[in-house]
């Protein structure tokens, strides 16, 4: 068995009898403990599962999970493209990370994204990258209630959203609140 | 830490003037100085303490009962929730007692963003009559407690404050005893210090630890 994190579509409606939670747990890891961090109302998340070789095997044999090495120590490296690629695909900025990071500081970096979102995922049940937006959407061209959520989510969680203006694109924004969040983030035993 | 709410539910009949039934359910009800369903069914029965406010950084516990034969029976205690509790965390236990396996048995350790309800953390524990469910929230950091063990620990940004409270789901309609509760006791973190008694131990809040 080894701790493995991954970035998975979570499945679920989000009701309380159909809750959101990874979606190969099930069938590729049965009965198997995990922690997450949802990406706010986006429909992936980070996850945490102790894994065997094979079941390892099977998770990474589905075109929609990306996996993290093992190795949290050793930089990105040659793997630098492929891994922004990857990121870019999940709605999530990659244009800060250098071959020199290591996947720690990747994992570190993605996640205080994930945390400023589920802030704005406290304010409304709205999806950030609706249909149409991407991350080089400028905020002016945010729908004006996801406008209004950001900066309320900003607001209750002690962002500073003073630099951000009507061209900042959602890339730069969601970096540059998420760099601001400066608590460890902790899934189970390991803090980032 | 400070104990500012404690109740073992001394009368039966409802939870009484310091509880508010959750917006969307059903209220619960005290029967033989336990709590469980009032109707049971595809609707849970839950319940705020709202007769006193807690800080943001808050704890809540409650002392399992009884846990119906499988998945269709559990028992939640609520952090930070609003009346409606479409923004809360939650701990909750699937029955039955002594499983330890598949979805029977998980400890469940959730949050609700704007309705949307996500699982933070499944793990199977062997649960016993008078194990003690915890939740904190503490900042950004959500850990849920089975008998005093660490059971998850998560960070989220989600939910900011809130009430807590209890939540049970009873698939039963004819026997409402499948999933039953007593020992309700919720605070803050006010001087630093946090007896073994307040975190899940499964010692009486007030006894020596």
């Amino acid at each position: 068995m080894a701790i493995r994190y991954y970035f998975m579509p979570l499945t679920g409606t989000g009701t309380r009898q159909d809750p959101r939670l990874p979606k190969y747990r099930a069938t590729d890891v049965p009965g198997g403990a995990y922690t997450l961090l949802p990406y706010g109302a986006e429909p992936i998340c980070c996850v945490r599962l102790d894994v065997t070789p094979a079941q390892h095997t099977a998770l990474t044999a589905h075109t929609d999970v990306l996996a993290v090495p093992a190795d949290l120590t050793q930089p990105v490296g040659a793997s630098l493209p492929a891994v922004q690629n990857g990121l870019e695909i999940l709605n999530i900025p990659s244009h800060w990370l250098t071959s020199t990071h290591t996947y720690r500081q990747v994992l570190r970096g993605i996640l205080t994204v994930f945390m400023f979102v589920q802030t704005v995922h406290g304010v409304t049940a709205d999806r950030l990258f609706a249909s149409g937006i991407t991350l080089n959407t400028p905020f002016s061209q945010l729908p004006a209630a996801m406008r209004q959520a950001l900066q309320d989510a900003a607001a209750r969680g002690a962002f500073d959203a003073s630099g951000l203006t009507g061209a900042t694109t959602l890339r730069q924004l969601l970096q540059e609140l998420g760099d601001q969040w400066r608590d460890a983030i902790v899934m189970h035993e390991e803090t980032f | 830490m400070a104990t500012l709410i404690s109740d073992s539910f001394p009368v039966n009949g409802g939870l009484g003037a310091n509880w508010t039934t959750i917006t969307g359910r059903n209220a619960p009800a005290i029967v033989g100085n336990a709590v469980q369903v009032s109707v049971g069914g595809e609707t849970p029965c839950g319940a705020l303490y709202t007769a006193t406010a807690l800080p943001t950084d808050q704890w809540a516990q409650l002392r399992m009962l009884a846990l119906g034969p499988d998945n269709n029976y559990n028992l939640a205690v609520l952090c930070r929730a609003d009346s409606d509790v479409s923004n809360c965390y939650g701990v909750f236990v699937n029955g039955p007692f002594g499983a330890a396996g598949g979805e029977a048995g998980d400890t469940v350790t959730f949050v609700v963003a704007s309705g949307t309800y996500t699982q933070l953390g499944a793990t199977s524990v062997a649960l016993a009559a008078n194990d003690l469910l915890y939740l904190e929230a503490v900042g950004s950091q959500i850990t849920s407690k089975v008998a005093g063990v660490t059971v998850h620990s998560v960070s989220d940004a989600t939910v900011a404050a809130g009430r807590a409270g209890i939540d049970l789901y009873n698939l039963n309609t004819v026997t409402l005893t499948l999933a039953q509760l007593d020992d309700f006791t919720a605070g803050d973190f006010a001087g630093g210090f946090v007896p073994a008694w307040a975190q899940g131990a499964n010692v009486l809040v007030g006894s020596p630890a």
